[in-house]
């Protein structure tokens, strides 16, 4: 074991030492292993010292222990003695214990003895105290009715009216006693003159202070009563910011006319009003807020005070619903006519005019929102709700038609400044042709001014299609720049709607309607209704030519151009078929009747022919005025022998050809092949030029033209022939026999929009001038020689006008040549060579 | 029976012609009698005097030499239907000379034969020739309209620049009552070419056309009464009055288009028709039914209109339903043109009533063919069914 043990022992080395075995004092101290240990490691000296020290040591601890044990006896008996005392002691304590015992149970008796004979006592003293405190409070009803006099008479209102609420219940509970019911009675009389007289002040006041209310609430006045009176005694109140928003819009308003006068006046620029988002948010902050404030203090007193007077709760309710009410209706009253405010604001002169429509648009949005939010906070019911929705519904929809309005007045005013523009610009022209000068330069002038004539009408046609197009333009930021609140939800239906109604039947197609009457009104006496009496000449005859082209343009290339651009901004398909549209049903959100436009371009080129008609009339009615003058003023039966051609030919030719140019630069035929028609038109010119230089361009076409004469028939019956009854009906057979082949001169038929088919309109009526007025007058030979002379020379030109269908121009001078023979007293006819000689010498 | 009723009858005149007027003045007799008169520089001009009656559907026709001269114009007498005037031109000394005379007819109003068919015997002619009542001339100066008064006492003949008013009672010997003349102003620039009689105010007014103007004459005193100025430029072709409200005229001209004025407001136009593509030469109002309008014009086309809204024909009768009232209010209350009649194929110078039947008109174009048409009958039964009568 030993062994075992001491080879452990290098093995734990590393063991604290207090299991060192080899250590004395550790408590794994072996002493075999010490001694071992000693004796195989000391010397021997050192094992005496060490047995020395050892025994030494053994001494002492021997002593020490003896004490030890020395001590620990003594402790121990005194110990025994202490117990043994205590022994003694706790007995004469358990007898001094029961002794207080005793005592206390004695005292325990007493102390009942005085309590059952103090009880008495203390009952009495607390119905004495319970009399006091009754008598107390008599003594306060006896006082009452004087107290609340003072208070009355020191108008102190409030103390008054809340004492007698507290005696109120006592009142009511002595009401049988009589002298209590008398005390009651003054009670109520003083308190029905106190709550009369707060009542007289609540109602003259015009703006009554809330404490009265409440008070007069507590004395149980009817709420109906007084939430009407409060509610129309602040009404005042309340209107008065819309009453100063107004007087801020008439200011804004008559800036309008001065701004525009004086913008370099500094003083007014700082007095420029707010734009339109700004005004409306004042407004609104300053009016809505008002009433927000107001409708607290209501529902406080109303409302969320409950009534002092024990009434029913159902019949409170009952009140209260009531007084939510009024306050209802009050709030659309106010809330109306601050629409109809924002209606002003919309209308006005100012800030109708806005012409950031953006900043319009956000201004609708912003109010919509604001008072959407707002006030669906204080309506409770469906019926009120459903009100102000349809109030800020019409004031979308009223907003959106005061800026089509808007719209509509700005173009017309563009269009009207371009007509008056216009006007200007062609008198300027007309002034440049009258002079009619000779030089190069001057020429060329006034050919450049003519040139203008196509511009002219393509930059008013570009105006006019800009102008819609940046209202279909500003439009589209109604639906794209806001969320318009109330709509949010229908969204797709608004802007289908907004789309439909009011840009496409609102804007455009009126617009439309507008130009339509527009020019139905000013330029065409078609309308029958017209009562003033109008001269044709009240437009420029190039107006109306220039016009009719604007419009016809207008009608092809503008509107189908805006109507793509309608369909893009708003994304809506014009249907053609409205059969279609009603079929698809649903399909139809994103689709548009096409017809009401088809019928207006209709409408479109029906003003354009008559305003063309209208042109053909005043220029045939100029050239016309002009022939009938040559004719009527003339002694047919005393000329002399045809030399020359009259001047009036001349110059009706030269005005023709005026006209010609006029009608040239803007509307062309519109033939395939144009090099026919400027190959006529050079022809005509070189025509023109070849008889000024010589007679040789004559025998050039020589071959084709031939002289007109009057027809057989017409020189029979006036040379010859019997004057029979069977004579003259053959005569007339043959008159009339030509005419079977002709057909019937129509000045309009199918008159188109081609320069031949204008012409040849403003040539006829030309002619038939020409032939009636021959008709009116008698001709003496040499009279129908110049006539025949006269006709002749008009047949050279006129045919080129008209693109060499000159059919039409060959009857109608052979009629008139007819006529004048007819008409004639000595017919004897010019030979055709010395016409041509005449005509060609000029 | 239908088509067969309208459709119109066509008569032809062998020489040019611009005369036409309606006979009146034999009461109690259902045919409508119309005068025509022929124009011609070369040949004897013609009177025709044709008679239609309805019943049978025949025109009657008698022709009349008119040895004066062409005829421009024609009025018939009111009260005799034997008795008219005609404008006529000839030549003297190189020089137009316009004339005026009163003939007859050598028919007896009592149905007898006509006298010796050759009263001038040095004449060869088919033809018998006019009898001359009288002459309504006034040396050195041209006739150019002449007007009866409605009850035949007066007659009323223009020249370039003045008026006359000739008293022709005592039969033969006319006798001029009064004469007014334009101002000299005026009369350089424009001269009188037409003349109408107002049939109300007891007679006392006539309106001229002077050149695009209207006059209108006080008889009385000879003073302008009203004038209308620039009424169609630049020339008035004819006037009418309406022969039951007595200050509503209504005038055509050379600028294609028929006005309706109040010669109380002569600078206000009530209405204007723009149908017509030229001159239009002559408008005439019915004188059963004011609302009718018939016009003639150079364009070939005579037209009829229904100008309710200026009659003095109520529009609804009392005695139709509320129905058939809104119907006929509607159709009504629309000036419209009834119809226009195209078969003519030369200018229409003149178109005229009857003077006894109110549907029926004569139109007469100046290649001598003389048209009779009748208001179409629906048209016809509406009026019908609205005159209170």
């Amino acid at each position: 074991m030993d062994s075992s043990r001491s080879t452990s022992i290098p093995q734990s080395t590393n063991f604290p030492s207090t299991y060192d075995p080899t250590n004395i004092d550790s408590p794994g101290f072996d002493p075999e292993t010490y001694v071992t240990k000693l004796l195989r490691e000391s010397r021997l000296a050192n094992l005496l010292d060490k047995e020395q020290l050892l025994t030494k040591q053994i001494k002492t601890l021997d002593n020490e222990m003896q004490t030890l044990v020395y001590e620990n006896y003594n402790k121990f008996i005194s110990a025994t003695e202490t117990i043994r005392q205590m022994k003694k002691d706790f007995k004469t304590m358990e007898d001094e214990m029961t002794h207080l015992i005793s005592t206390m149970t004695t005292i325990n008796s007493n102390n009942h003895q005085i309590h059952s004979t103090l009880d008495n006592r203390r009952g009495e003293i607390r119905k004495l105290t319970n009399i006091h405190l009754l008598l107390q409070k008599l003594q306060y009803l006896f006082q009452l009715p004087t107290k609340l006099k003072e208070y009355a008479e020191d108008n102190q209102y409030n103390l008054a009216v809340n004492t007698y609420t507290k005696a109120l219940k006592a009142l009511k509970k002595y009401e049988h006693i009589p002298s209590f019911n008398n005390i009651q009675q003054t009670c109520t009389e003083i308190m029905n003159t106190i709550r009369d007289e707060l009542k007289s002040r609540f109602d003259q006041q015009q703006t009554a202070s809330n404490d009265v209310v409440k008070l007069l609430l507590q004395l149980g006045e009817s709420s109906d009563y007084l939430a009407k009176q409060y509610l129309l005694q602040n009404k005042h109140r309340l209107e008065q910011p819309l009453e100063l928003m107004k007087k801020q819009l008439s200011i804004a308003e008559s800036q309008v006319g001065t701004t525009s006068s004086t913008t370099s006046n500094i003083v007014t620029q700082q007095m420029y009003p707010m734009d339109i988002l700004e005004f409306i948010d004042t407004s609104y902050n300053s009016y809505i807020k008002n009433l927000h404030e107001f409708v607290e203090s209501y529902e406080l007193i109303f409302i969320r005070n409950s009534s002092n007077i024990s009434t029913s709760p159902s019949i409170e309710d009952e009140q209260k619903e009531r007084c939510k009410y009024y306050l209802e209706e009050y709030l659309l009253e106010l809330y109306s006519s601050y629409i109809k405010f924002i209606h002003e604001l919309f209308q006005s002169k100012y800030y109708g005019q806005e012409d950031d429509t953006e900043l319009y648009v956000r201004a609708i949005d912003r109010f919509l929102r604001r008072s959407s939010n707002d006030i669906y906070k204080y309506l409770f019911t469906q019926n009120a709700l459903e009100k102000i929705r349809l109030m800020l519904d019409t004031f979308l929809t009223f907003a959106i038609e005061c800026r089509l309005k808007f719209y509509h007045s700005n173009i017309d005013r563009h269009f009207h400044d371009q007509i008056i523009e216009l006007r200007k610009s062609l008198t300027f022209i007309q002034s440049t042709t009258n002079e009619q000068s000779q030089t190069s330069s001057e020429q060329q002038q006034q050919q450049q001014a003519q040139l203008n004539l196509a511009q002219c009408v393509d930059k008013m046609l570009k105006q006019l299609t800009n102008d819609i197009k940046y209202t279909f333009q500003n439009l589209s930021t109604f639906l794209n720049g806001t969320e318009m609140i109330g709509n949010t939800g229908k969204k797709n239906l608004f802007s289908k709607q907004f789309a439909t109604n009011h840009v496409w039947n609102g804007f455009f197609l009126t617009l439309l309607n507008r130009l339509i009457t527009y020019f139905e009104h000013e330029y065409t006496t078609a309308s029958s209704n017209s009562i003033i009496v109008k001269h044709e000449q009240s437009s420029p005859p190039i107006l109306l030519l220039m016009l009719s082209k604007l419009i016809l343009n207008f009608d092809s290339s503008s509107i189908p151009y805006l109507c793509t651009v309608f369909e893009e901004k708003f994304n809506l398909i014009l249907e053609n078929n409205p059969r279609n549209d009603n079929q698809k049903g649903g399909a139809s959100s994103s689709s548009l009747d096409r017809s009401k436009l088809t019928a207006i371009q209709k409408q479109f080129s029906v003003i354009a022919k008559q305003l063309l008609k209208q042109y053909i009339c005043s220029q045939g009615y100029t050239l016309s005025q002009m022939l009938r003058k040559s004719i009527e003023t003339r002694d047919w039966l005393n000329t002399v022998e045809p030399r020359h051609v009259r001047s009036v030919m001349k110059r009706i030719i030269e005005d023709l050809t005026q006209i010609d140019k006029q009608v040239m630069m803007l509307y062309n035929d519109q033939q395939p092949s144009t090099p026919l028609t400027s190959l006529s038109s050079s022809y005509g010119r070189y025509h023109h030029r070849s008889n000024l230089n010589s007679g040789g361009g004559r025998s050039s076409d020589g071959g084709r033209r031939t002289i007109i004469m009057p027809r057989s028939s017409a020189l029979d019956r006036a040379t010859g022939g019997g004057p029979g009854s069977s004579a003259g009906s053959t005569g007339n057979l043959q008159l009339n026999f030509h005419k079977v082949f002709n057909e019937k001169l129509d000045i309009f038929i199918d008159l188109q929009f081609q320069k031949t088919s204008i012409l040849s309109s403003i040539i006829k009526l030309l002619l038939k001038t020409y032939l009636e007025c021959i008709r009116l007058k008698t001709f003496s030979r040499y009279g129908l020689q110049q006539v025949q002379v006269d006709i002749n020379y008009l047949y050279n030109y006129l045919w080129s006008f008209v693109n060499n269908d000159d059919r039409f121009i060959t009857n109608l001078l052979e009629e008139i040549v007819s006529s004048t023979a007819m008409r004639c007293l000595d017919p004897v006819l010019m030979e055709a060579s010395v016409i041509t000689v005449i005509c060609e010498g000029n | 029976m239908v088509d067969d009723d309208e459709a119109p009858l066509i008569y032809g005149v062998e020489f040019q012609a611009r005369a036409l007027c309606a006979v009146s003045g034999v009461p109690d007799d259902d045919t409508a009698r119309f005068l025509v008169g022929t124009q011609s520089i070369k040949f004897e001009n013609q009177v025709h005097f044709l008679e239609y009656d309805e019943e049978a559907g025949l025109l009657g026709k008698s022709i009349y030499a008119h040895r004066a001269g062409e005829i421009w114009r024609m009025a018939s007498s009111p009260t005799d239907h034997r008795r008219f005037a005609t404008i006529y031109q000839t030549i003297q000394d190189s020089n137009i000379v316009s004339k005026c005379t009163v003939w007859q007819i050598p028919i007896d109003s009592t149905n007898e034969e006509p006298s010796s068919p050759t009263i001038d015997a040095s004449s060869n002619q088919l033809h018998q020739p006019l009898r001359k009542r009288f002459d309504l001339n006034v040396p050195n100066s041209n006739i150019i309209d002449v007007e009866w008064e409605t009850n035949s006492e007066r007659i009323a003949t223009i020249s370039e620049t003045n008026i006359y008013i000739w008293n022709v009672e005592q039969h033969d010997t006319p006798q001029i009552l009064s004469t007014g003349s334009i101002d000299s102003k005026s009369s350089a620039i424009h001269k009188l070419s037409c003349c109408r009689w107002n049939p109300h105010i007891s007679t006392n007014q006539l309106a001229t056309t002077l050149g695009p103007h209207i006059r209108g004459w006080d008889l009385r005193s000879m003073k302008p009464s009203f004038s209308i100025d620039n009424a169609h430029p630049p020339y008035v072709r004819d006037v009418d009055y309406n022969p039951n409200r007595q200050y509503h005229l209504m005038t055509c001209g050379d600028d294609c288009r028929v006005k309706f004025w109040d010669v109380r407001k002569p600078n206000e136009c009530l209405k204007i028709l723009t149908d017509h593509s030229h001159w239009v030469w002559s408008a005439r109002y019915n004188r059963f039914h004011d609302q009718l309008i018939v016009t003639s014009s150079s364009d070939t086309r005579v037209m009829l209109f229904n100008i309710a809204s200026l009659s003095s024909e109520p529009y609804g009768s009392l005695n139709v339903s509320d129905d058939a009232k809104e119907e006929i209010e509607e159709t009504v209350n629309e000036d419209r043109l009834l119809c226009v009649f195209d078969e003519h194929e030369e200018s229409v110078y003149t178109a005229q009533w009857a003077s006894n039947d109110p549907w029926l008109l004569a139109s007469l174009s100046y290649d001598g063919r003389l048209i009779l048409n009748r208001v179409p009958k629906n048209e016809k039964f509406q009026i019908l069914l609205r005159c209170p009568t």
